[in-house]
C-alpha cells in the first residue's frame, strides 16, 4: 500500500477532493496490491442522515451508507422487496456485509483477474495499455455491453436486484441533488473503460430509491456459481413477477455478471408480458438472451447458462414448478 | 491422565485470538533484507541470454544473484539433485526460478524480479499425458509394474467386462499460511532458519549443503505452519536455501515468503492421474481379476514422484481382495510444475481408480454398489481370542461366504490381519439409514425432473508407515526442571493438526500431572537430531513413542532415587494426579523434582523409537510396507441440478477408525477436515494449464477451495471405537491422510445422481466441477 493522506468529512460541505471511502471492502483491497493508488481518502461514514431506511410514498429510501446486513434484514425489505434481500446474502461473507455499504456496492470494481494483476495491462486501470483478457484467460468475463477495449463484467448482486426492482440512485452534487435510473448511473466501456459512471468530482450517491412493489409480485434472485458460498457469480437472474389467471402481467427482469453493469433486455420482458406462461414461450425468450458467439471464447458457456438459469427462473416465478423441487439452494436432506 | 480425553488444541486460542506466530511475524533483527524469484515464462527452452540491468538498478535492491553466484550446491531436490534452486540455462516449467533478487523490501523484490530481460531458445514443451508417453519422457526407466496370479486370463474367463478411463486432477494445497523463512546469520558463518517446513532435518541438509556447512552448522527450528498437507515436505527447500545464501553473502537477516500466485505457479501440487481398467466379475459384481495402468504427470523433477505413484500402486486395492490383479505404472516427466507431497500421496488416487471400478460394476449389473463393494472386501481374520473386531461395537458377523480362514494377503505381499471394514460398513448403513434412504431418493427422483439426488458409501483401507523403511524413526528430548515444569521437543512438525497437544497428553500421562505443566517447545534440529518429514500421517504414532521412551526413563531415574531415599522399592513410586507417593510419603510433582534436582539426579533425558516388523521391497512390489492399516468409510448424499449442474453435500455420515483415539476432538477435526479437503479435490478444485504450460488457475479467484457454505448440511462424524491391535502408542492409529479419502464418497454420491438422469453409466471424471457434471448429464441423457 502507497502512503495517502486520510480526511474524514464530518458534514457535506467537508467531503474535500480525494478517493471516497466508505465501507472499504474493496477499495482497501485494490489499494493493498496498488491496482488503486489514491493520494487522498475522504471517509464519508460520519455523514449524518445516510444511514436510514426510510419509507417514501410506498416506497422506500435507502442511505447511501446503510450496511449490506442492514439492508439485507430490515423487515420493510424482507416484506415487500424480498429480491433485494436475498440477492444481498448471496453475495461475499457476514463480515463483509457488515462493513460493506449500499452506495459503495454500487460502485465496485470488476472482478476481472488482470485489472488485479498490475503487471498486466488493462485499459481500465492504465488507460490505453490494452486488455489483457482479450486472447488471455476470461471464463468470469462478459458477454454483453463489451467494447474492443474490455470485456470485464459488474460483479454485484445487490445491483441486479435492484435494477430489475427499477430502482433510482440520488445524487448529491454540486449543482443540488438529482435522481437518475441505476441503470443510467453506469455508461458503457467505450474506449474508456476506466470511467465506469456518470458521477463527477464532487458528486456523492446520498440514497437509492426503491418504487413500490407490484402487488401480487413474486421475486426471485438465482445464483449460478462455482461453490455455495464466497464465490462471484456466473451468471445471475433477478425477476419481479405478477401474474393473473396464469399470464404475466408485469415482469421485470436483470442479469448479472454478464456485462459491465447490471443488465436489462426489454426484449425479453416484452415477449413475456400478456402472454400466459408456458416452457414454449420461456425457451423462445431465452433465445433471445445470448450474442452468438461470445465476445470471449472462454465465456461460450455462459451463453448456455443464462438461457438455463432464466428458464429456470421464469418457471419458478410463475409457479410452473414447486420452488421446493427445482432450487438446489433449498434442497435438503 | 489426559491421554484419550477430548482436550483443546494447544494453541486454539492463538490460531483465533491471531497471536499464534509464524514465520512472517518473527520480528526481525534491523537490516532485514527481501527475497524474490524472478521467474522463467516459458515450458521448456534454453536461456541464451538474462539481461539483469533493469532489476539491479530497480529502488532497494541490494543484489541479484543467478545460478553463477552461488557458493556450493545449487540444488534443492528432496531425492537426485535433479532440481537447481536457480535454473542453470534450461528452463523445465513456467515459474522456474531463474534468479533471486534481495531488495530491502518484499514489494520491491518483487517489481524488480519482474524486470529482467530474458531471451529463450523455446522448445517443445511436454506437457499432456498422451505428449509424454509419446515421448517416452519419464522417471525410471520404464513402468513398475505389479502382479498375482493371472489378471488378464481371469478376465476373459469373466461372465462379464468392464473397461474403462477415469481422469482425475491435481490440488493445490492451499496451506492458509503461505511458504515462507527467514536466515539469520550467526557467529563463523553458521547459520539459523527459521522455516515453514513438514521437514526441518531436509531443510538444514540442503542449507548446509548450499553454504558448504557441516550439518552442525545450521540449526532450523519450526514453531509451526499455518498448514501443510505435505507441500512443505519438499517445497520450502528453495526459499530456505535462497535465504541462507543470501544471508550468508550480505551478512544480513534475509526473508522470503511466496505471495499467493507465486507459490502456486512455482510450487509442486498432488499429482494428476489417469486411470485406465479392465475387470472381469460374477453375477454378484466379485471380481475375478482385475488390470489397472496408471498415468501420473510428476512434473519437471523427481521430487517425491516415486514414493507416490508406488503408493498410488499399494492402494489399488483398497478394500479389496483381488486374487488376479496386474498394476503398471507410468511415471511422466512433464514440463510443468514437479508434483509432490499431498495428504494421501498417490493412495487417495489409487483408490479412486479402484471405487470407479466398484461403482462402474454395479451400474453394469444394477446392483447396490454397497452391496459390490462388500462382496470383494477383504475378510475379517479370525484369531485365538475370538476375532479382533470382538471388542469394538457388537458388530453383524460377515456372511459364511465371506467369513473364512484363508489368510488374506495383499497384492504387494502383505497380511491383511486386521481387517474391520464389514462391522464398520454395517455399523455406518444402520447409522445412517442407508437402505431406507436409497429407496427415498429413487422415489423422489421419480417424481423430480430438474433435480436428482444420489447417494453412495465408499471405504477406506489406509496403509501406516513410511514406504521408504527407514524413515520410520524418531528422536525427542525431555526436561524436568527443578521447578517441575516440563519441557518436551521431538522432531515432529506442528501444522495445526494437533500434534504437540497429543505428545503433551502422552507425557502428562507419564508424570501423572496436568498439561499445564507440560511445554512442547519449537521443532529444532539442534535439540532432536536426524530426524523425518512430519508425513504419512506419521506423526504422532513415532514422536509420541518416542517421548513417551524419554519420559519414561526420566520416571524411572525420579523414583529410582526418590524410592533409595526413603528405602522403598522403586516399582512402588506412583506418579498422579499432580503428586508423587513413595509408600506413605507423598509430594508434589514439583517438590519431587526439586529433591531429585537436589539428589544430583540427570532430569532430561532422550527417547527414540523405530517402526517395528516392517520391510519393503519396492522393485518387486513386496514385503510389509505398512505397520497397520486404518479404517474408514463414508455415507454422502448430494443433490444436482440438471440445468446448470450445480451440485449440493446435503448429508454426509462418517464412521472412522482412530484406534483408541489419543484427542477424539482433534481426531474428529482431521477427519472432518480431510473429508472435505478430500471432497474438493473431487468437485471443485480444478487446476487448468493452458496449451503453453501456463497455470490459469493460480490464486482464489479461478481455484476454488470448498468454503464453509459447502460442507455437508448435516455432518455426522464419529469414531469406531476400539484398540489398535499393533502396539501403538496407547493403541490409536494415526488419523492424518486416511480420511481424506473419504471425499471420494461425493464423487460416487455424484456419479449415482447423474446415474439417474438416463441408462448410460457417467463415467465421471474429477474434478466434478458443475460443467463436468452438466456435460455428464447430457451424455447419459445421449443429448450430448
Amino acid at each position: 500500500m502507497r502512503p495517502f493522506d486520510y480526511h474524514r468529512a464530518e458534514t457535506f460541505d467537508d467531503v474535500t477532493s480525494g478517493q471516497i471511502i466508505a465501507g472499504g471492502t474493496n477499495l482497501l483491497d485494490l489499494m493493498k496490491i496498488q491496482v488503486m493508488t489514491p493520494e487522498a481518502l475522504v471517509d464519508i461514514t460520519r455523514l449524518e442522515g445516510l444511514s436510514a431506511i426510510v419509507p417514501e410514498g410506498d416506497g422506500l429510501r435507502i442511505g447511501a451508507l446503510v450496511t449490506n446486513s442492514a439492508l439485507a434484514y430490515d423487515p420493510l425489505v424482507r416484506a415487500g422487496w424480498p429480491l433485494l434481500s436475498r440477492a444481498i446474502l448471496a453475495g461475499a461473507s457476514a463480515q463483509i456485509r457488515n462493513k460493506a455499504t449500499t452506495g459503495g456496492n454500487l460502485l465496485q470494481r470488476t472482478r476481472c483477474p488482470y485489472f488485479y494483476d498490475t503487471s498486466q495491462p488493462c485499459n481500465k486501470r492504465t488507460p490505453g495499455a490494452g486488455c489483457a483478457a482479450i486472447g488471455g484467460g476470461g471464463r468470469m468475463l462478459a458477454l454483453f455491453g463489451t467494447s474492443d477495449h474490455c470485456l470485464a463484467a459488474h460483479p454485484s448482486d445487490m445491483a441486479v436486484a435492484l435494477t430489475a426492482l427499477g430502482a433510482e440512485v440520488e445524487i448529491h452534487g454540486a449543482n443540488g441533488t438529482r435522481r437518475v435510473p441505476l441503470q443510467d448511473l453506469y455508461v458503457p466501456p467505450a474506449d474508456r473503460p476506466d470511467r465506469e459512471t456518470i458521477l463527477e468530482t464532487g458528486d456523492l450517491i446520498t440514497a437509492v430509491i426503491l418504487p413500490a412493489p407490484k402487488s401480487g409480485s413474486r421475486q426471485g434472485y438465482r445464483k449460478v456459481r462455482d461453490r455455495a458460498s464466497y464465490a462471484f457469480a456466473l451468471v445471475s437472474v433477478a425477476g419481479a413477477v405478477t401474474m393473473e389467471g396464469g399470464t404475466i402481467t408485469d415482469v421485470s427482469l436483470a442479469f448479472g455478471s454478464v456485462a459491465p453493469k447490471p443488465w436489462t433486455i426489454p426484449e425479453v420482458e416484452q415477449m413475456l408480458l400478456g402472454q400466459p406462461a408456458s416452457d414454449d414461450l420461456f425457451r423462445r425468450a431465452a433465445d433471445l438472451l445470448a450474442p452468438d458467439p461470445a465476445p470471449h471464447p472462454e465465456t461460450e458457456y455462459k451463453r448456455a447458462l443464462l438461457r438455463r438459469t432464466f428458464v429456470a427462473t421464469m418457471r419458478q416465478l410463475t409457479g410452473l414448478a414447486d420452488t421446493t423441487g427445482t432450487d438446489i439452494a433449498r434442497a435438503e436432506a | 491422565m489426559s491421554v484419550h480425553r477430548p482436550t483443546p488444541h494447544d494453541s486454539a486460542r492463538l490460531h483465533v485470538t491471531g497471536a499464534a506466530r509464524y514465520v512472517d511475524d518473527i520480528p526481525t533483527p534491523a537490516g532485514c533484507l527481501h527475497l524474490a524469484f524472478g521467474q522463467s515464462t516459458i515450458a521448456h527452452g534454453t536461456i541464451t541470454a538474462m539481461d539483469l540491468t533493469a532489476v539491479r538498478a530497480s529502488e532497494g535492491v541490494i543484489a541479484v544473484l543467478t545460478a553463477n553466484d552461488l557458493p556450493h550446491a545449487n540444488d534443492v531436490s528432496p531425492s537426485i539433485h535433479d532440481e537447481p534452486l536457480l535454473a542453470t540455462g534450461t528452463v523445465h516449467y513456467v515459474g522456474q526460478p531463474l534468479f533471486a533478487v534481495v531488495a530491502t523490501s518484499h514489494t520491491a523484490a518483487r517489481k524488480a524480479a519482474r524486470l529482467a530481460e530474458v531471451t529463450y531458445d523455446t522448445k517443445p514443451a511436454i506437457l499432456t499425458i498422451e505428449e509424454a508417453m509419446a515421448a517416452n519422457s519419464r522417471f525410471e526407466e520404464g513402468p513398475r509394474v505389479y502382479t498375482r496370479g493371472d489378471a488378464s486370463g481371469a478376465i476373459d474367463a469373466s461372465a462379464h467386462v468392464i473397461d474403462g478411463v477415469i481422469d482425475m486432477g491435481g490440488q493445490e494445497h492451499f496451506y492458509l499460511e503461505g511458504q515462507a523463512a527467514l536466515a539469520l546469520p550467526q557467529d563463523d558463518g553458521d547459520m539459523v532458519v527459521h522455516s515453514s517446513t513438514q521437514h526441518p532435518s531436509e531443510i538444514q541438509h540442503k542449507v548446509a549443503d548450499a553454504l558448504g556447512l557441516p550439518m552442525h552448522g545450521v540449526k532450523v527450528e519450526v514453531r509451526r505452519m499455518g498448514g501443510g498437507f505435505g507441500g512443505k515436505e519438499s517445497q520450502g527447500n528453495a526459499l530456505a536455501v535462497a535465504c541462507a545464501v543470501a544471508a550468508s553473502l550480505t551478512g544480513k537477516p534475509c526473508k522470503m515468503r511466496y505471495d499467493r500466485d507465486d507459490d502456486m505457479v512455482i510450487t509442486g501440487k498432488r499429482h494428476d492421474f489417469r486411470i485406465s481398467y479392465r475387470a472381469g466379475f460374477d453375477h454378484a459384481g466379485r471380481v475375478q481379476g482385475i488390470e489397472f495402468v496408471h498415468y501420473t504427470r510428476c512434473g519437471w523433477a523427481q521430487d517425491l514422484s516415486l514414493p507416490v505413484a508406488d503408493r498410488a500402486m499399494l492402494h489399488a486395492d483398497n478394500a479389496y481382495f483381488f486374487e488376479n490383479i496386474r498394476i503398471e505404472s507410468h511415471r511422466l516427466r512433464t514440463n510443468t510444475q514437479s508434483a509432490t507431497a499431498f495428504r494421501g500421496f498417490g493412495g487417495p488416487q489409487g483408490i479412486v481408480g479402484v471405487e470407479r471400478v466398484m461403482d462402474q460394476i454395479a451400474h453394469h449389473l444394477g446392483l447396490d454398489p454397497l452391496e459390490v463393494r462388500k462382496v470383494n472386501y477383504y475378510a475379517e481374520m479370525e484369531s485365538a481370542d475370538g476375532g479382533l473386531s470382538a471388542p469394538r461395537a457388537a458388530a453383524p458377523l460377515p456372511p459364511e461366504s465371506i467369513l473364512t480362514k484363508k489368510k488374506q494377503v495383499t497384492p504387494y505381499g502383505q497380511e491383511v490381519t486386521d481387517f474391520v471394514l464389514h462391522g464398520l460398513t454395517a455399523d455406518l448403513a444402520a447409522r445412517c439409514d442407508y437402505e431406507a434412504r436409497r429407496v427415498a431418493v429413487a422415489e423422489w427422483n421419480a417424481g423430480s425432473p430438474v433435480l436428482k439426488r444420489g447417494m453412495a458409501i465408499t471405504p477406506v483401507k489406509f496403509g501406516i508407515s513410511f514406504t521408504l523403511s527407514h524413515l520410520n524413526q524418531a528422536g525427542a528430548l525431555v526436561h524436568v526442571y527443578q521447578d517441575g515444569s516440563v519441557a518436551l521437543n521431538h522432531g515432529g512438525t506442528e501444522m495445526g493438526q494437533g500434534l504437540y497437544q497429543k505428545v503433551a497428553q502422552v507425557a502428562s500421562g507419564v508424570f501423572g500431572i496436568g498439561l499445564e505443566q507440560v511445554r512442547l517447545t519449537a521443532t529444532d534440529t539442534s535439540k532432536v537430531p536426524n530426524t523425518s518429514a512430519t508425513a504419512a500421517s506419521s506423526g504422532s504414532d513415532l514422536n509420541g513413542m518416542a517421548v513417551l521412551a524419554a519420559c519414561e526413563a526420566l520416571r524411572a531415574r525420579m523414583a529410582d532415587h526418590l524410592a533409595a531415599v526413603r528405602q522403598g522399592e522403586p516399582a512402588d513410586v506412583v506418579f498422579e494426579g499432580g503428586l508423587v507417593r513413595v509408600g506413605a510419603d507423598e509430594m508434589t510433582f514439583c517438590a519431587a523434582a526439586k529433591e531429585c534436582y537436589e539428589g544430583r539426579v540427570s532430569l532430561s533425558a532422550t527417547g527414540f523409537y523405530k517402526t517395528p516388523d516392517i520391510s519393503w521391497d519396492r522393485i518387486k512390489g513386496n514385503g510389509r510396507p505398512f505397520y497397520y492399516f486404518a479404517y474408514g468409510a463414508a455415507c454422502s448424499e448430494v443433490v444436482i441440478d440438471t440445468l446448470t449442474g450445480e451440485y449440493k453435500v446435503l448429508r454426509t455420515d462418517i464412521l472412522h477408525d482412530a484406534g483408541r483415539s489419543l484427542n477424539p476432538a482433534l481426531d474428529i477435526g482431521q477427519i472432518e477436515g480431510g473429508f472435505v479437503q478430500g471432497a474438493g479435490w473431487l468437485t471443485t478444485e480444478e487446476l487448468v494449464w493452458d496449451d503453453k504450460g501456463r497455470l490459469r488457475t493460480h490464486a482464489p479467484s479461478t481455484y476454488k477451495i470448498p468454503a464453509a457454505s459447502d460442507r455437508p448440511k448435516v455432518f455426522n462424524v464419529a469414531l469406531f471405537e476400539g484398540d489398535n491391535p499393533e502396539a501403538t502408542i496407547h493403541r490409536s492409529k494415526a488419523v492424518g491422510e486416511p480420511p481424506f479419502c473419504l471425499g471420494i464418497s461425493v464423487l460416487m454420491a455424484l456419479s449415482d445422481a447423474v446415474a439417474a438422469c438416463g441408462a448410460a453409466y457417467p463415467a465421471l471424471d474429477a474434478p466434478a466441477t458443475p460443467e463436468r457434471v452438466l456435460k455428464a448429464v447430457m451424455r447419459v441423457r445421449g443429448d450430448a
